[in-house]
């Protein structure tokens, strides 16, 4: 296995004293509705799931990147002191990665039957972050981390600035810090910008996939700025209705066989690999159709 | 991952559970049938509120559509979750003023409805089961 350890093991007590703090803050503040048990508990308890997950197929990705690693492009080592620049790259390649995976996981409906669990609270504070899917291998999002491997960046180092990743989105999920620097929201992702992707407004839907850099989403075309004059709503365009765990790990999954299931021969395949919300009758809401219909509304 | 990181996890999450239900954090109320309207507006798409009644000190709320449909509203932590409700609908009366509401997902279960008095339960139930 890698050599390096995972840098999320060490966040860990970061994580819990900041979502102390955070709850303190939100109690002080008199935003009662920031937090409540039922979801914190779902969202934890998810979060402990994935990290269970996660471990059973680590070996799994771990040799499937080592595998594909041995094709790389060029020889890349591990060394911090004559390599600094190459992890410097690495995490900021492995941050556009992230980008295109995040964009299709919510493009996808099989990519995104993994990623609904990290959308399905309607509240929005730290714990949230740690609602992580349980079904990321099943999904097989690893393969969007493949061209790094073939560039030859080594495996320990793409999994170890991941870690690094997933630990800068932790920080973000939170309505208690308004807006930072301007020059930090230009090219940083800010708890500004995650609260409008995890916003189901109109307006805010399928925006501002960043993991770290935002300047992604501006590059392609994807940001969305927050304005204070709407209210965010935060979660799914159907939430499920329901703290139970198990089902907010793989309701989606269920969705997708019944509709397979159900459908005419021809149109089985794209209940899978369609946007969320497709249907062959067009009986159902995408992100696409609500966002027509507000469009036409402000037109009127 | 070792069982003393999944031990410490455990612990770690009961006690941020614990501060969360010990700050009495989560708390919501419905004020009144606009909010609950609004509510379902913006959780259906399509939906267009005309009246609504808040049910049970604001912990859910049953919306009556334009076109003759129900959405049904419940309290989920500090939010409120919607469902449509497609007839025919399946509603029973426990006493007076309960009623139970079969949402048609299983997991969003059937709801219970505490209504202000007896005759507005049985209003409302006399709208949903003619709803077409
Ligand atoms: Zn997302
Ligand atoms: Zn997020």
């Amino acid at each position: 296995m890698s050599e390096l350890p995972n840098p999320v093991d060490f966040a860990v007590p970061a994580f819990v004293a900041l979502m102390l703090v955070e709850i303190w803050l939100v109690r002080r503040r008199k935003q009662t509705r920031a937090y409540s048990p039922g979801d914190t508990a779902t969202s934890l308890f998810l979060g402990l799931g994935s990290t269970v997950a996660g471990v059973l197929s680590a070996g799994l990705v771990y040799a499937l990147a080592t595998w594909v690693h041995t094709f790389a492009l060029f020889d890349i080592g591990l060394d911090l002191r004559s390599w600094w620049w190459a992890w410097i790259l690495c995490f900021v390649i492995d941050d556009l990665a992230y980008y295109v995976f995040h964009r299709s996981a919510h493009r996808v409906r099989w990519f995104w039957a993994s990623h609904v669990i990290h959308h399905s609270s309607q509240h929005y504070n730290l714990s949230t972050a740690l609602r992580q899917t349980w079904t990321g291998f099943l999904s097989i999002a690893f393969i969007f981390r493949l061209p790094l491997f073939l560039i030859g960046f080594p495996p320990a180092m793409v999994f170890f600035v991941a870690g690094l990743n997933l630990i800068y989105q932790f920080w973000i999920h939170t309505e208690a810090i308004d807006r930072l620097p301007r020059w930090f929201e230009a090219v940083m992702n800010t708890p500004s910008h995650h609260r409008v992707h995890h916003a189901t407004n109109a307006r805010y839907l399928d925006r501002n996939y960043a993991g770290v850099f935002i300047v992604w989403d501006r590059m392609f075309g994807t940001f969305e700025p927050e304005t204070e004059a709407e209210t965010i709503r935060y979660g799914l365009v159907n939430n499920i209705g329901s703290f139970n765990v198990l089902w907010a790990a793989v309701h989606e999954w269920v969705g997708i066989v019944r509709d397979v299931w159900r459908a005419p021969w021809r149109h089985k395949l794209n209940y899978v690999i369609r946007e969320p919300g497709w249907s062959h009758d067009g009986s159902r809401d995408t992100s696409d159709t609500i966002r027509a219909a507000w469009l036409e509304k402000g037109k009127q | 991952m070792n069982l003393l990181q999944i031990i410490g996890s455990l612990v770690a999450v009961l006690a941020v559970i614990a501060a969360v239900k010990l700050l009495g954090l989560g708390r919501a109320q419905l004020a009144g049938p606009s909010e609950a309207c609004e509510n379902a507006e913006a959780m259906v798409h399509g939906f267009t509120a005309t009246d609504a009644i808040v049910c049970g000190e604001g912990n859910g709320a049953l919306v009556a559509g334009d076109k003759g449909d129900f959405v049904v509203l419940k309290r989920l932590g500090s939010y409120y979750a919607a469902r449509k409700l497609l007839p025919p609908i399946s509603t029973a009366e426990r006493d007076d003023t309960v009623l139970h509401i079969e949402s048609g997902d299983r997991y969003f279960g059937r709801v219970n409805l505490t209504f202000p008095d007896a005759a507005s339960r049985t209003a409302w139930q006399q709208r949903l089961e003619h709803s077409a």
